[in-house]
């Protein structure tokens, strides 16, 4: 099935900033080829926060790689701005799930790393980096290394690292997939809040239907091997969203989550079969 | 160390002197067999006083400072080419896994033969024992790198030589460290042994020399200072890098 820009955000006459084009992936394991996904097209509007959700194995993360460019389609493109990614840059900053922070630096200078990539000099460097250590309220932990701060912390610290690069796009691979859920439910709440001030492009991968409804202003579902656009859903709900207990979103929620069923079933089947070979 | 056990251990030091001059006043061997503590001491005393230990440790650390060097630059090459290339790992990588478990004093007479009994002779043991232990850690700490670190630092558009230079050294830097150091430690075992055989104006030759006038205080006085030499360097040296790395990665402190 193909994903079409939906009626409702054509109508505001936004452009792309993403085009997924026909993208492609598959591996190569020991007994053969395993598709991974199968011609995805997706477009992700100037400032939309899309959320994409599917079974584990459904090629999310793989899909999130191809537009960092940390790998590359077999067949299909992606575009940013109508050009074509070729490699990872700056412009398309990953947050991984788990903090992929490095140990041997500060807050502070985690956040500066990108930074000082992109060539700011080190006083300005040093100052934007605060900033945004203030943005997720860590400015006290600015000269802790990264063991010292609690896994929250430490996805603060990643999200506001992220920032800093002020990509054109964000890329969220589960970010809070390790987080206990009341540090879940307030980054929802903060991250709506940044998302609101910045207007920031966002593609957040999540296996977990309710953050991607309460997050996103749309929903991308995948398939199960291969993953294959199956279904999107418009959520049109005013924010900050609550993370749960909001009837409108819930409603959407399980109307994903029972596509979400069939996929888990396929998943199953084929788990077993897999288990009895 | 805390100044408690600083004193903890000057106390057991004490103990053990003199221990070793109760055994050695009991008169169950001669002294020239079972030195004791005022013998060694006194021999230590004109070893300091005629410069010749201040000699030997200066022309053993400055072979050892040059086979270090030389061992780290071969290492660090040899390194980052196997990293790089599975091919490499697969031949080149166990070539020198193969090497590196010879006793570094087994390539001595090979030296020899090779270069007679000279200063080279001592240089290539020294750099044959410390690089395949440093070659070993280069690669295998940069190959263990976290995929993480890399797909992250590449997304914030670190590529090429800063790449390596601001995320693949730094995380591979633990497991480098610890290589370097036994390769360092090899390389002064190397060392030692390579000057007992000739005359080197080492640490080493001292100690033969030592044993030909069969004088077994400057022997024993010899073997404490090359042992305070290393205990000094590792210390200095190797424990504070690697404290350091322990308190910056949050390895947990190490054992006092």
């Amino acid at each position: 099935m193909k994903a079409k820009v939906s009626g409702k955000a054509a109508r505001e006459g936004r452009a792309a900033k993403i085009s997924i084009r026909g993208v492609s992936k598959e591996f190569l394991m020991k007994d053969g080829k395993l598709s991974a996904l199968d011609g995805i097209d997706i477009d992700v509007l100037e400032g939309e926060f899309l959320c994409v959700v599917g079974p584990s194995g459904c090629g999310k993360s793989t899909l999130l790689s191809i537009i960092a460019g940390l790998e590359k389609p077999d067949r299909g493109r992606v575009l940013l701005d109508g050009n074509e990614v070729r490699g990872p840059g700056p412009d398309r900053v990953v947050m991984f799930q788990e903090s992929a922070l490095f140990p041997w630096l500060t807050a502070v200078q985690n956040i500066e790393f990108g930074l000082k990539m992109k060539g700011v000099d080190a006083k300005e460097r040093r100052l934007l980096a605060l900033k945004f250590l203030k943005l997720v309220s860590l400015e006290r932990f600015q000269n802790s290394f990264v063991h010292e701060l609690s896994g929250g912390m430490k996805q603060r610290v990643a999200l506001a690292r992220a920032l800093a690069m002020e990509p054109e796009v964000l890329l969220m691979d589960e970010p809070f997939a390790a987080l206990d859920a009341q540090s879940r439910d307030q980054f929802h709440f903060e991250l709506q809040q940044i998302w609101m001030k910045t207007g920031q492009t966002i593609v957040f991968v999540t296996h977990n239907v309710s953050e991607a409804v309460c997050l996103g202003d749309r929903v991308v579902l995948l398939t199960y091997r291969p993953g294959k656009v199956k279904k999107e859903f418009l959520v049109d709900y005013p924010r900050p969203r609550e993370s749960r207990g909001v009837p409108k979103l819930a409603a959407i929620a399980s109307r994903i989550l029972s596509e979400l069923k069939v996929e888990f079933e396929r998943y199953m089947k084929e788990a077993l079969h897999d288990g009895r070979e | 160390m805390t100044g408690e056990s600083s004193l903890t251990f000057l106390v057991f030091c004490l103990g053990a002197v003199l221990l070793w001059h109760a055994v050695a006043a009991a008169g169950f061997w001669p002294d020239y067999v079972f030195p004791s503590p005022t013998g060694v001491f006194s021999a230590l005393v004109h070893g300091i006083d005629d410069e010749s230990f201040l000699h030997g440790t200066i022309a053993s650390l400055k072979r050892m400072a040059m086979g270090f060097f030389i061992a780290l630059a071969i290492g660090i090459i040899l390194g980052l080419a196997i990293s790089q290339s599975r091919h490499l790992e697969r031949t080149l990588g166990t070539v020198v896994l193969g090497v590196q478990t010879l006793p570094s004093i087994c390539w001595l007479p090979l030296a020899v033969l090779w270069f007679g009994l000279s200063d080279k002779a001592i240089l290539f043991v020294v750099v044959a024992g410390a690089v395949g232990s440093i070659t070993m850690a280069i690669s295998s700490g940069i190959s263990n790198v976290p995929p993480i670190f890399i797909n992250a630092a590449r997304s914030m558009g670190a590529k090429g030589p800063a790449l390596y230079y601001e995320v693949v050294f730094p995380a591979a830097l633990p497991t480098i460290v610890a290589g370097v150091r036994q390769g360092w430690s090899f390389a002064w075992r190397s060392l030692m042994a390579g000057e007992l055989i000739y005359v080197s104006a080492g640490l080493g030759q001292l100690l033969q020399v030592g044993r030909e006038l069969n004088d077994i205080n400057q022997v024993v006085a010899v073997m404490l200072v090359i042992m305070s030499i290393g205990f000094l360097i590792e210390r200095l040296f190797f424990t504070s890098i690697e404290m350091d790395i322990r308190k910056k990665w949050g390895l947990g402190a190490k054992k006092a």
